[in-house]
């Protein structure tokens, strides 16, 4: 406030424009600033960030702090100074500026939703939903209560105990409750918050009564299976499975192609025989209707996969229920109903990930006789050899040539092909580099370079990988915060838990915890020349010998494993063991590394007493945990 | 075989199989919050039986007043899932939303090399209305933002009797080659009727 009282906006709006640029400039026109007008907060908080920018924090820091005493009102201070704590890692510096501004002008509407968005920054539920109620009571507006519900709803998500966890979903159901006696519920964000909250709570009675009662027709931007889908899930959920099966069976005639249906449908129709009284037989009627699918989807000749493939489903579904004897009169003969699927689609990629899980259905004995048909159908010699007249036998190597040379063919295998190349790590860079990998992608498929270079001792490769691979988890933070304060103001409230769950499994994530271990050995074998740089950068490091900060019991594996299409039989295909015992071997291999860390630390602390030193990376580590 | 729900945010650990192919761009992490965030039915995936992303469409609606229309952000389908028909089932998806929304049209850009995609859209209705050139300029990674501008030549597509083309930013209005479901056009039109 003590900027404003004298000079005009626009007078400090002109004065303020050129501290907006590069750094050491703006440092040099705050001063000129600042000696006209010394008390101006916004000119103080953009030197301290054109400061922090160049490096020098402590400066910053000091005087940042000095206005954040001052308890400043104006936007454009409290904008820099969110922009300041942002950068310094410290978000919950920006509660306390905007606590403090709310103190100031408790009245104003404005500040107050700034303080509910930086209590949601932190992820400060109990706060959010004071901030929130207080805002619903300044201007009773829909969106603010639904604030203050779903901070309720995400202090359950925190929470770890079942009790209180129970409560806070009380809690929340009974403020929307109240809401929908009073006939104030009026957009579809908060009915799909309703039903958030009772879905959490396992209450798909009360749910299905929502979705069959007049708050349905509140929900109007969703795809048109929305509401059937939901009502068909609450069903299953409540094993009301006459009328699940109901339900997928509309959904199947209006949508043949979206297999969801017709796996609940069946398995609807599964639970529903072993209910049924002797006179109905549901599998019968399902067999007649699916075969009715398939029918008009072979009359209408459409792309349709869907309606194909149900009887096999049905079929799988059939042998896994033990009722395998049946599978032949319902459904006819599996092997028939593959082949031909396999004369529609036989010339298509997806064809194999379609059959491979129908494959259990053709018995050991039969196995030749559906290779011999699939051989006739491609016309195929024994050996595999094309039977084609078109092409000659001299033709043929020629014909498969091309094939493989196609460029999109080959760029593609080439792009995936670089998760089998170890070993040759300058051939694997290019490939790496070719394939592009960036963002969340240093996450899920950073495993098949990052260690592999530094184990071949390319260290340029691998630390170049590795900071690329720190800068995004280290954004992760901001990267997630923001969308979720657009969460709240756009009313996609249901998608908070999902954006909360998705950051912290980034910032649990196995190979991030790895990489910043490998990059500070590395850091430390190879920037290292002398005992005092050792200690310097042992310091900067911020390692505690006593004390491993690792989140053992929530490191998650995010690898991508599926990336290449397999061929090979079940038992050469990659297991869920295989899987298991490389997640332990990695962090085992981890708590080796942050060991050796700890033990160098240990040693230089020995050496020389350690004094606080935070580094920007231990906070923003610190942070991301 | 294919299912076709919402996309959630742990789709991105496992959408690589369709992220690899080089028409494809990967972006920031923020890039796909603020869509799920902001238009989150608009963002839809298409998912094969053994749990394989196949595809999915990002989408969002634009505009103010009374004036908004559909636009597609991004939308792609694996090599090993094309030819299947799923890209039009993702754009009826997103065409069915946009008409909830009241949208008086869809638009989006395309690559103008990219003759298959054009050919899908001019199939589904879409007809080309302007092509931009030289497009691709500054700085072609960062800002995720932008990134979706990555391309030389672009394609609009838009129903030609609109004046939403006045509302494009004055750079794009070089050679914006536009094009529209001449089914659904409307600007002069009186409002869509809201489907029941």
């Amino acid at each position: 406030m003590a900027g404003r009282v004298h000079v005009d906006d626009s007078v400090i709006e002109r004065r303020l424009r050129p501290l907006r640029g590069t750094n050491k400039k703006a440092v040099q026109e705050a001063d000129k600033v600042l000696r006209k007008q010394p008390a101006l907060h916004c000119a103080r908080v953009l030197k301290g960030l054109a400061l922090l920018r160049l490096g020098r924090r402590g400066e910053c820091e000091a005087l940042v702090a000095a206005v954040t005493k001052d308890a400043p009102t104006d936007e454009a201070t409290l904008q820099a100074l969110t922009i300041c704590y942002r950068e310094m890692h410290t978000p919950d510096q920006i509660c306390r500026v905007y606590e403090n501004a709310v103190k100031g002008e408790p009245g104003n509407e404005e500040l107050l939703s700034h303080l509910f968005m930086s209590y949601v920054r932190v992820g400060d539920y109990k706060n959010q939903h004071q901030a929130a109620m207080k805002l619903y009571k300044l201007k009773p507006k829909n969106p603010y209560y639904f604030w203050a519900v779903m901070s309720h709803v995400m202090q359950a998500h925190k929470l770890g105990d079942a009790k209180s966890k129970e409560v806070c979903l009380l809690l929340a159901e009974r403020m929307v409750n109240n809401f929908v006696k009073n006939g104030k519920i009026e957009a579809e964000a908060e009915v799909m918050t309703y039903l958030h909250i009772l879905e959490t709570q396992g209450k798909y009675e009360e749910a299905l009564a929502v979705v069959d009662g007049p708050l349905a027709s509140r929900v109007i931007h969703q795809p048109g299976n929305f509401l059937p889908l939901r009502r068909a899930h609450y069903h299953t959920r409540l094993k009301h499975w006459a009328q699940a099966a109901t339900v997928y069976r509309d959904l199947i005639t209006q949508e043949p192609d979206n297999w969801q249906h017709y796996v609940e449908y069946i398995r609807s129709v599964i639970h529903l025989t072993t209910e049924a009284s002797p006179a109905e037989d549901p599998i019968a009627e399902a067999a007649e209707f699916l075969s009715g699918v398939r029918r008009k989807a072979v009359e209408e000749r459409n792309k349709d996969r869907g309606p194909v493939l149900g009887l096999l489903q049905l079929a799988k579904a059939l042998q896994e229920a033990g009722w395998g004897g049946r599978i032949e009169a319902l459904c006819g003969d599996p092997l028939d109903l593959l082949l031909s699927y396999i004369e529609g689609y036989g010339d298509k990629m997806c064809c194999y990930g379609d059959l491979v899980n129908f494959l259990a259905l053709v018995p050991g004995a039969r196995v030749g006789e559906l290779l011999g048909r699939v051989r006739a159908l491609c016309r195929l010699s024994a050996s595999g050899v094309p039977l084609d007249e078109t092409h000659t036998a001299n033709e043929n190597p020629a014909f498969a040539n091309g094939v493989v040379k196609t460029p999109t063919t080959a760029l593609n295998t080439g792009r995936k092909m670089v998760t089998r190349i170890s070993g040759a790590t300058g051939a694997a860079r290019g490939v790496y580099e070719r394939c592009d990998m960036k963002h969340i992608q240093l996450d899920t498929l950073g495993h098949v370079l990052a260690l592999q270079a530094l184990d071949t001792g390319s260290y340029t490769t691998a630390a170049a990988i590795f900071s690329n691979t720190l800068k995004f988890f280290m954004a992760n933070y901001k990267d997630t915060s923001d969308p979720l304060i657009s969460s709240y103001k756009y009313g996609s409230l249901t998608r908070i838990p999902e954006f909360v769950e998705f950051r912290e499994r980034l910032s649990n994530s196995l190979h991030f915890a790895t990489v910043t271990a490998e990059q500070m050995l590395l850091d430390l074998t190879s920037d290292v020349s002398s005992h005092g740089q050792l200690v310097e950068a042992v310091q900067q490091m911020d390692i505690d010998p006593a004390t491993d900060r690792t989140d053992w019991h929530h490191l998650t594996d995010n690898r991508d494993l599926a990336v290449m299409n397999t061929w090979e039989p079940p038992h050469r295909c990659l297991q869920e063991e295989d899987i298991v015992a490389s997640v332990a071997a990695d962090t085992a291999l981890l708590r080796l590394r942050n060991l050796t860390l700890r033990l160098v630390g240990a040693a230089c602390a020995l050496t020389h007493p350690p004094h606080h030193h935070n580094t920007l990376s231990s906070t923003a580590n610190k942070e991301n945990r | 075989m294919t299912t076709l729900r919402p996309f959630r945010c742990e789709d991105m650990f496992h959408f690589n199989n369709v992220n690899l192919d080089p028409l494809t761009e990967t972006y920031g992490l923020s890039f796909y919050l603020q869509y799920l965030a902001h238009w989150p039915e608009y963002f839809q995936v298409a998912e094969s039986s053994s749990g394989v992303i196949m595809g999915y469409i990002m989408g969002k609606a634009e505009g103010h007043g009374e004036n908004w229309h559909g636009h597609v952000t991004a939308l792609t389908v694996a090599p090993e899932y094309r030819r299947l028909g799923l890209a039009k089932q993702l754009m009826a998806i997103l065409e069915d939303i946009s008409e909830k929304k009241r949208c008086y049209f869809v638009d989006l850009f395309v690559r103008v090399s990219n003759v298959v995609a054009i050919t899908m859209y001019k199939k589904l209705g879409y007809i080309v209305y302007r092509t931009v050139l030289q497009y691709y300029s500054g700085d072609p990674d960062e800002d995720a933002y932008g990134g979706w501008l990555e391309h030389e030549k672009l394609l609009v597509a838009s129903p030609p009797d609109c004046s939403a083309h006045a509302q494009f930013p004055p750079h794009w209005s070089k050679g914006v080659l536009v094009c529209g479901r001449p089914d659904w056009t409307g600007l002069n039109r009186s409002r869509l009727p809201r489907k029941t």
